[in-house]
């Protein structure tokens, strides 16, 4: 059991495995938002009361889930940083949350964007729209505070234990629109339910949250190799890398 | 196609400056990632084969390989 913990959370085992995933990741995630994008652009029909403005969907969803699902990748990241102490997880939290805010940040100037038409307003006070945004002010708190600290340890702590109580938010953004009476529409997506709109409607959306997802991996993975190179320039393997060129890239 | 030509494809049936500007952001966001983190990538490992090539011209110097590259 350990000794597998132990290769997992290697800087350098991990540089070397991510390295054959990573264009994968790019190549597959960038298509499938190419197709998705033209998809939802050019070929889904207009909403039958929104019109083409309902094609803000195709960006604002995606950005809203991936927002929420790179929050919770930096809580799990943070648990194993704070109880098993494995840098790397510290490493990939931080890679992870710039990215997260700017996903939050996405969601909402889109959903700012398609409220105008369709709600005759930017921006309410509503349950999910409010929650959201305390979910930027979370993800910058977490940013700043890893920075504020004169040790990195320290810094990576703090920073983990803010983003455990940031949790907390989750589920208050996924069941806002349950729990009060908001502006805001309900979920796109249901595990249990079919959703509400054509396959021609859906299916470029789905296109588009895949894609999201695999460019997200990508992101993140690409930003943790980088702050490994970061923090160990004087290793061996790292000099190799630099001296090789192409090793691993 | 959804739209009856390209004319009312780029003007969004009238829903061009919110449909675009969203688009440009959301996805304009992702881009910029991708291309920062390969920017970044290079960056490091230049500088780090700079410092390999500076303890190799002063084999007694090794202590500024141990600061992290900013």
């Amino acid at each position: 059991m350990w000794p597998i913990i132990h290769k997992l959370g290697s800087p350098k085992w991990f540089y070397t495995m991510s390295g054959r995933w990573l264009p994968f990741l790019w190549g597959s995630g960038a298509l499938l938002i190419i197709a998705g994008s033209v998809w939802g652009l050019a070929f889904a029909p207009p909403d039958y009361q929104q019109g083409d403005s309902f094609r803000i969907i195709y960006v604002h969803v995606p950005a809203a889930i991936l927002a929420q699902s790179c929050f919770a990748m930096m809580a799990v990241c943070s648990v194993i940083f704070l109880v098993w102490r494995i840098k790397l997880a510290d490493m990939a939290a931080g890679a992870a949350a710039p990215f997260g805010a700017a996903m939050t940040f996405s969601a909402l100037f889109s959903g700012a964007l398609w409220g105008v038409p369709t709600w005759g307003t930017w921006w309410v006070w509503d349950a999910r729209l409010t929650s959201m945004l305390l979910m930027l002010f979370i993800y910058l708190g977490i940013m700043a505070l890893r920075g504020a600290f004169a040790s990195r340890d320290g810094g990576a702590r703090a920073a983990a234990i803010l983003t455990l109580v940031g949790v907390i938010n989750l589920p208050i953004i996924k069941y806002s629109v349950v729990w009060w009476n908001t502006l805001h529409q309900g979920a796109t997506f249901s595990i249990t339910e079919k959703p509400a709109m054509p396959a021609s409607m859906w299916l470029p959306l789905l296109l588009m949250v895949l894609g999201f997802y695999l460019l997200f991996a990508a992101v993140t993975i690409a930003r943790t190799r980088n702050e490994i190179i970061r923090r160990q320039p004087s290793a061996r393997w790292v000099r190799a890398l630099a001296q090789g060129g192409r090793n691993g890239l | 196609m959804a739209f009856d030509s390209l004319a009312d494809f780029w003007a969004m049936n009238g829903y061009a400056v919110y449909v675009w500007p969203a688009f440009a952001v959301v996805l304009g966001s992702l881009v910029a990632f991708a291309l920062a983190s390969v920017v970044e990538q290079r960056r490091l490992l230049r500088h780090v084969a700079a410092l390999e090539r500076r303890e190799a011209r002063r084999p007694g110097r090794t202590a500024a390989a141990d600061e992290e590259v900013s």
